[in-house]
Parts: structure tokens; sequence; C-alpha cells
């Protein structure tokens, strides 16, 4: 079974010289999905939990808990660079080859070649290193371009060769030289799983995020790197967490998770606020991200704003040189239009009332509500 | 010779054992002056600061896919490309009487082969003939703005307009020069666009629709973003996450697949990234300069050399290494003592119209549609209209990101009326006013060029380098904040006539640096060596061999997207390096048309 695959069936596949190709297809979201090391402990991770429920809570629709938004923050938290052995900015099986056959240990300007642990051999040792990098590894940066949740365009067959199908290596069933490019089969690989190796410097902003700036002294000369809200995250959720639960137990003599609705959202009011809008924030990146950061778990986030995702390759403009202006486009989801199961409902009192506030609140710069809104499509 | 390069770090040939250029930075300025001269066969070295999303763009054959992908978190979040204040921070202050402040939103540009374009909506208008003689045409329509430094270019539309004409065929510019999508008030052009104007996004249709009613002119805005195979590049298929995004499958005519990758393909290039100048170095008299220092991605210290040199690292960037290379502390090339002078950003004027039904910015491209009624000047572009103020284009744009437009729901302010109202966060992301219900107008509003806006090293912030950091000190004048408060209210009007429930402004807040990323001047071009930096060509007057290929050479800001003048320009300075008499010989028309690879 794919989702068996263990750390130690990865490292005997390798040791045993088997090529990237033998493995499953799916072979890397299972070594991305393991859990490796995690930061916060599972109390914390409980309150952490809770209080994303209540920030975005449960109704008739899912809320940030059903996303996993604590998953989200809880990777961020325990982000560790993987080792990109073969220097191609992805961190992938690719690597452990590199490793296990040492190919790449004497390609200049690949600092770390086959050579992971920096012993100066490559041997064994290497190889239990990179697989527990990536193993261990979270993404800071998801790969790129595609994440296979969409397909290929289909392209009319003898009209419009596929300008992008020959691109990468693709699987194609069949009709591969014939321009043809069919829906079946034609789902792109998650690249984003694929996670990059971060640069110097963004392997150094991400330290002074995640550790803070005493951990990197060479930015002693930017107070930046001290005040900016995004830095010190480890500590900020650490102290934060620890200050939720500590005044549910003064206030009401119980942890946060035990709390009501009404008591916790009492407590998220009480502490500090800093606190509360950096966890907010996470909050709904853990409900609106690309699912490979471990949140928006099955899409759930996407579908509650209705948002599709990440639309490449398929897109929303078919390309097709037979018709005028060259592009069609879907009569499900139209780019030129409104949607076809557009209700014009408008907005509820609330969001009314919140808008007819914004839109005129500032004295220096007023805005307008305007007298009749009227809900409309454009004429082609 | 060894090319394509195999080895981590460098791109094109690896093998060239002594270069004649030297490019600091390869955004739309170095990549397209890198294009001209490697064509003609110099040997050039590109440095770039930042990384490399690429991968085998050195390769023949079709584009490889870069590791760009519609992916907000990476994007967008946690800005992977853009210039990081954790570990290079830039400082603001206003006036010279306060302390500059460390804060973020300086130099918002991005650190990436291929520069900021990359990741913009590459809307690519052109300037417009009076760009070129501003102050000429201030005073033809009596016009004075007392502290402003405005000058007419030395040179004029019509002696750049062939460079325009190469730079349109190489980044494959879509657009409309005739009919109702043409935008009435574009200066002439020699030829008409090379690609078939954009498919229009319902939200650029909505508005255009309002404001045609009102009697205005909006057009299918000029955009590098393809519209049918052209070079090797696919056509777009309107995925919706565009700006701040590089394109995952190059549709985008991004200088990383036009004129830099046609450089690296030449096999007289090599492009070396993560590779961060931190100063020139000088001969003894100081006319010349004789090669760099630059760290790379190990942190260490490393030297290039070359017989010329072009800086084309953008404008704050660029000024700030003229300073750091000179241990006076004056700055070279700047006896005329305007190094780092007349900075200016496009005022941005943004209004927020919110609409009943869905908009759905989340298809499509970036910008479709916009109108150039409120720049003030006459059909053609030719001279300035007495009745209207200087302002700048309109794009009619969108949101297409759910987490920036949540987070926006998240601004104090927000914050404060949500509470107010009894509206929750959830209820607000449900519904997603700001998402799938907004329309947007930016105007890219003139801002007047003034000596005192200027960029020099801040004396006590270091990057990560340990070198000092540029310094910022801004401030609006009256004429961009007066044209802002003059076409606030026919914005509204455009918004409420295209059916929108509410229309404001996003406020304007003096305190906080310009958040435009059109970044000009510092580097002013001009005849006189006492009120100019370079000369007509690019070249510093106060030095033998140093160019500048960016934005910094600009004299007034115009209100148009400035990218496609930054490549012209380049073209042509890179033209005038190896064919002095005849700069424009240098212009290849139609190699690239149509070209497979």
């Amino acid at each position: 079974m794919v989702s068996q695959l263990s750390r130690r069936d990865v490292l005997w596949l390798m040791v045993a010289g088997a090529a990237v190709s033998v493995l499953p297809k799916r072979s890397s979201a299972t070594l991305t999905a393991a859990p490796g090391p995690r930061f916060l402990t599972s109390e914390e991770f409980a309150i952490l939990d809770a209080s994303v429920a209540r920030i975005v809570p449960t109704d008739s629709q899912p809320g940030a808990r059903e996303c996993g938004a604590a998953d989200y923050i809880q990777n961020l938290l325990s982000f560790m660079p993987g080792e990109d052995a073969n220097c191609d900015r992805r961190v992938n099986a690719a690597d452990l080859t590199a490793t296990v056959r040492g190919a790449q240990a004497h390609r200049p300007g690949c600092p770390l070649g086959g050579d992971v642990d920096g012993d100066g051999v490559v041997d064994a040792g290497d190889t239990v290193r990179a697989v527990a990098a990536m193993f261990d590894a979270h993404p800071i940066y998801a790969g790129g371009p595609f994440s296979g949740r969409q397909p290929q365009p289909h392209f009319p067959t003898g009209t419009t060769p596929c300008y992008v199908c020959h691109v990468a290596p693709l699987q194609q069933t069949s009709g591969a030289g014939s321009g043809a490019a069919t829906t079946v089969d034609n789902y792109p690989p998650d690249y984003f799983e694929q996670f990059l190796q971060p640069s110097r410097l963004q392997a150094l902003s991400w330290k002074i995020r995640i550790l803070g700036a005493a951990a990197v002294p060479e930015v002693a000369d930017n107070p930046l790197a001290r005040q900016l809200p995004e830095v010190d995250l480890r500590r900020q959720y650490r102290n934060g967490l620890a200050a939720l639960e500590s005044l549910s137990r003064a206030q009401f003599g119980a942890s946060f998770v035990a709390l009501s609705a009404a008591q916790q959202t009492t407590i998220l009011n009480a502490v500090d606020p800093a606190f509360v809008t950096l966890l907010t924030g996470h909050t709904i990146e853990g409900m609106l991200c690309a699912p490979e950061y471990g949140g928006n778990r099955n899409q759930l986030g996407w579908q509650l704003v209705r948002f599709d995702g990440d639309s490449q390759p398929l897109g929303y403009e078919i390309y097709d040189a037979t018709v005028p202006g060259n592009y069609r486009e879907r009569a499900d989801k139209p780019d030129s239009g409104p949607n076809p199961d557009e209700d014009c409902s408008g907005f509820s009192t609330g969001v009314t009332r919140f808008l007819t506030v914004i839109s005129g609140a500032s004295l220096t710069q007023p805005g307008r509500k305007f007298p009749s809104p009227y809900c409309f499509g454009v004429d082609k | 010779m060894s090319f394509p390069s195999n080895i981590p770090g460098i791109l094109g040939n690896t093998d060239i054992a002594r270069f004649d250029a030297l490019i600091i930075g390869s955004g739309a300025g170095g990549s397209a002056a890198a294009h001209v001269l490697a064509a003609a066969g110099q040997k050039v070295l590109v440095l770039e600061a930042g990384d490399n999303h690429f991968p085998g763009l050195d390769r023949s054959g079709l584009i490889p896919w870069p590791l760009y992908s519609n992916d907000e978190i990476k994007m967008s979040i946690r800005r992977f490309v853009f210039q990081d204040p954790l570990v290079e921070p830039r400082t603001f202050r206003q006036t010279e009487n306060e302390v500059a402040q460390p804060d973020p939103d300086v130099n918002n540009l991005t650190r990436n082969v291929g520069g900021a374009a990359v990741i913009s909506s590459v809307s690519y208008p052109r300037f417009t003939a009076v760009d070129f003689r501003m102050a000429s045409a201030l005073r033809d329509v009596g016009r004075e703005y007392p502290d402003t430094s405005f000058a007419d270019w030395p040179l004029s539309y019509d002696e750049l307009e062939p460079f325009l004409a190469e730079t349109d065929r190489l980044s494959g510019i879509a657009g409309a020069a005739e009919g109702d999508a043409a935008d009435p008030f574009q200066s002439w052009r020699s030829e008409p666009f090379p690609l078939p104007p954009q498919p229009e996004m319902y939200v650029g249709r909505v508005l255009a629709n309002g404001a045609r009613q009102l009697g205005y002119h909006p057009f299918n805005y000029p955009s590098a973003v393809a519209t049918r195979p052209y070079d090797g590049r696919s056509p777009c298929v309107g995925c919706g996450l565009c700006t701040n995004y590089g394109c995952a499958r190059n549709s985008k005519g991004s200088p990383a697949v036009t004129t830099l990758r046609k450089a690296l393909l030449t096999g007289n290039c090599q492009l070396r990234y993560n590779a961060h100048v931190s100063r020139l170095l000088l001969d003894g008299e100081r006319r010349r300069v004789t090669g760099v220092e630059y760290i790379d991605n190990d942190g260490q210290l490393q030297a290039a050399s070359a017989d010329y040199c072009i800086l084309a690292a953008s404008p704050i960037e660029s000024v700030r290494l003229c300073f750091l290379s000179d241990p006076t502390g004056a700055g070279i090339g700047n006896s005329s003592g305007h190094l780092g002078r007349h900075m200016m950003f496009h005022f941005q004027t943004i209004g927020v119209g919110i609409f009943k039904q869905r908009l759905h910015g989340e298809r499509g491209r970036s910008i479709t549609n916009g109108m150039g009624d409120f720049r003030g000047i006459t059909e053609g572009g030719t001279a300035l209209r007495p009745d209207r103020p200087l302002g700048g284009v309109i794009e009619f744009g969108t949101s297409s990101e759910p987490i920036t437009a949540a987070h926006d729901s998240l601004r104090p302010e927000a914050v404060q009326f949500a509470q107010l109202v009894g509206v929750s966060l959830k209820q607000l992301l449900v519904e997603s006013p700001f998402q799938a219900h907004i329309a947007v107008m930016i105007m890219h509003g003139e801002d007047a060029p003034q000596p005192t806006n200027r960029v020099d090293l801040d004396p006590t912030v270091r990057d990560v380098f340990g070198l000092p950091v540029p310094r910022l000190t801004y401030k609006n004048h009256a004429l961009e904040l007066d044209a802002s408060a003059f076409y606030k209210p026919e914005m509204l009007k455009v918004f409420e006539a295209a059916g929108a429930a509410y229309g404001f402004f996003d406020p304007f807040d003096p305190a906080v640096p310009p958040q435009s990323r059109h970044i000009l001047g510092g580097l002013r071009m001009g005849d006189d060596p006492r009120a100019a930096v370079c000369d007509r060509w690019g070249k510093f007057h106060d030095l033998d061999n140093l160019y500048c290929a960016d934005g910094g050479v600009f004299v007034t800001g115009s209100g148009y997207n400035p990218t496609p003048t930054i490549i012209a320009l380049a073209l042509r300075t890179a033209g005038a390096i190896v064919s002095p008499a005849a700069p424009e010989r240098m212009l290849s028309r139609t190699a690239h048309r149509h070209a497979t690879g």
C-alpha cells in the first residue's frame, strides 16, 4: 500500500539502487504528509485547535477546525528545510537517489553534493540524514508550476496543437504526436508537494521568523528583525497559548479547551490583541492555503468562499484559433460575464450595514452608497 | 564552450574567459541590454541579486516550466520573490529634519531572475509624445509648480518609437491600435500591436460599460500576456492569479522568457544569480569602472570584471550602489549633486466599488480594460488639456486573492467597524465583499519630480551583508494630491454608472512610503552635466564606461506603466554602445517573430 510506505521502505528502495521511477506515483505525497518532529506539544495543539475553531466557528458550514487550520500553523512552526542534495531546487525523492549514488558529489557549485551531513565523505550516513530531512521537512515554499488538481486544457483534435502539453513530460494515453491532448489521464503531477529549497537569504529570513532575531547575528543592525509582527513565531505562539490557558484557569477554573463558546470569546478578547491578530491571520491562511501546506483540508476552505483554488493549467479561457478572438469560455465558469446561477441576492443585513459604514467611514476620503444599486450582466 | 550551464547558480555559457559587458540586474532594463549586446557578439556577464525560478532557461527548444505557481501562500503571503525587510531593510522619512525609520514598504520590488516584471501584470502601455516634453507642455498651458523640477527629456517620442516597436515585438504585446477598443490618447505607432487584444474580464467590461455611459473612452489594455502562441510562449488561459504571480506557463512576456532568454541562447551571455553586488571598483583616476565585488549564495565575497558596466538594479538600488562605491560618501557620478534626487512614484488613487453580483475576479487575466480620460492629455497624446489636471491612466482591476482579501478585512479599522455592526469574520469570508464582489480603479497619477525627494544611505541601519541601506526621503507635491482630489468624484460616478452598490477610496497616508511599484528617477538623464547624472544615451556624464539602463534615468514619470519605456531605453543604450552612429541598426526586426523556440 502506497499510504503505508515508511521511512524504512524508502531507505530500502534507495539502498537497493532502485530508480526513483519505481516509486509509486503518489509516493512523495506520502512522504511530505508523514509527521516529523512537531513544535507544539499535544496540549498546546489542542488549545490552538480550540482557538482557531472559535475565531472561525463551525455552523451549518465548516469552520477553521474542519479545514485543519491548526495543522497549517503547526507545520509553519515546525519548519525545517530539507536537503536539496542534487541542487535542482526541489526537495524530492531524486535527492535521495543523488545521495545514495553520490552522483552529484563532485558537481561544481553544488556545495551539498551527496555529502549531506558535511563530514567529507559520501556514505550511508548521508542517506540516513537525507531521508530524515525529507520526512521531517515542512514546506515554506511549495513547488510549481502545477498541483495536479486541474487537467491540461482540452484542445479539439486537429485544430490546435497543445502548446503546453509537450513542454514537460506528461503521461498521455493516446494521440501523442497527433496534437490531440485528451482530458483522460491528462492531469500533471503535483509539483506543489515537491517543495523548494530556500536560498540563503530566504533561509535566514525564515530563521528570524520562526526563531527570532537573536538566532541570526547578521541582522543586529536591523530593528525590523525585532519589531515586525511576523518574527519570533515560536515564542509568540508558546507564550500566547500559555496566556490563553492560564487566563482560562484563573477566570473560569478550567482549560481553554473545556470552556463554552462564550467563555472562549471572553478569553480571546482579554489576552494580548497582537497575538489574536497574528492567530487570526494564520487561521485564514490555514483555511484558504493550498492543501500541501497542511490546511484547507479536502479544499473545504476554498468551497466555503466559493474559490476554485489554483486553476492552472486548465484556467478559464480555452485557446482555440478557430473562433473569433481566439478564445472560448467555460460555460460553467464564464470569464467575461455573470455566473449562470447568479441570483443577485447581494449581502446579508449585517454585511450591508458593514459596507455602509466602511464606504462612508472616513471623513477625509468620503465614499458613497449609491441610491439604486442594481444587478446585471453585460451584453457581449 | 560549456553551454548550457550545468553549474548551480549560473545560467548560460559557463566558459567565457573575459567579459566585455557587466550588467547589474536581470530585470526589464538589464535583460534588454543583455539581449542587444549578446546578439552583437559582446561577451556579457549579468549579476542578479535574486534567485532563479526558471530552471533550464538557457536550454534551447521549448521554454521549460518555471517554479512559479498559483499559490497565494508562496507568492503573496510568504513573499517568495519580494525584497525581504528582515534581511534587507530600507528606511523612510518625509523630510530632511526627521530620523528615517526602517519601513518594510520602501522599494517593494522583487529579487529574482527577470526582475519585478516577472510577477507584474505586464500591463505595457506606452508613454505618449507629450511625456517627453512635459516642462514645455506645462508652459504651453501656463501652469507653474513651485519646488518641482520638471524638465524635457533629452530625446523625443519619435526618436524612441523604433525601440518601442521593438519592445512590442520582443515582449509580444497584445492590444488594439485602432477602433473602439483602442486608446484615443495613445501616440502614433509605426506598426500595429503584434498580438490581438486580450479577451475581456467581466469586471473590466462592467467598469468599461459605466465609463462609456459617461462619455469616456475605455480601451483594451495593452499587455504582454500572450493571446496566441508567440515566440515559444503558450497562450494565456486566464488562470486568475496573475499580478504578484510568475506565470506558471510562461504566457507573460516577462524579461526572463523574452530578452534574457534570447541573450542566454546566443552563447555569449552568462548569468550568475544569488549574486549581490556590494560595490563597483574604479580605476585610479576614478573615470572607469574596472569591475565589481559581489556576495554569492554562500556568503562569500567574489569579484568580476569587464570593459564596461551597466547599472540596471532598479533606481533605488542603482543609486545605492553609486554611494556604496565611493569611500568619500559623495557618490560616484555625482559631480552634479543630482545623484539620488528627483525620485518619482506614480501617485496611486485606488477607488473601490462593491457590486451586488459576483464579479469573479479570480477568473481571467489581471488587467484587461482601462481608460486614459483622466490623464489630462489631448487625443494622440501630443499636448496637455487646459481643462483637466495632469492625472494618470486608470486600470480596471479586481481582487483574485482570497487570503489577501480576507487579511484586508482584518485591518484594525475594518475589525472595529465589523464589531460595531455585529458582523463575524466568517460572514465576511463567506460573503466575501472584498473578494468576489469587488471592482477596483487604480489611477497611476503623474508624480511631480522634486529635487528634495531623494535616496541616499542610512547612517545607522545595516542589511544582512553589513552594508548601509538606502534611505528614502519623500513627500508628495500638491500637483498629484490636487489631481487625485479632482478625479475622485469622477471615479465615483463611473462606479455608480457601472452599477456598483458602494464606492469609496483606499485612504492616503503620507506617513507611509509610496506603494506604487513604478519607481523612477534618481539617475536623471540630460544633456547638461551640471543638471543630470546620465547623458541622453544613459552613460554617466562623470565616467567613461558606466551606463544606467533602468528607470533611474527617467526625467519625468508620466502617468502610464513604465516598463516598456524602460525596455526601449535600455535597447537604445545598448545599441549605442555597439553601434554609436546608428543604434537602431541593432534592432533585429523579424528574427524572433513566429519563432517556435
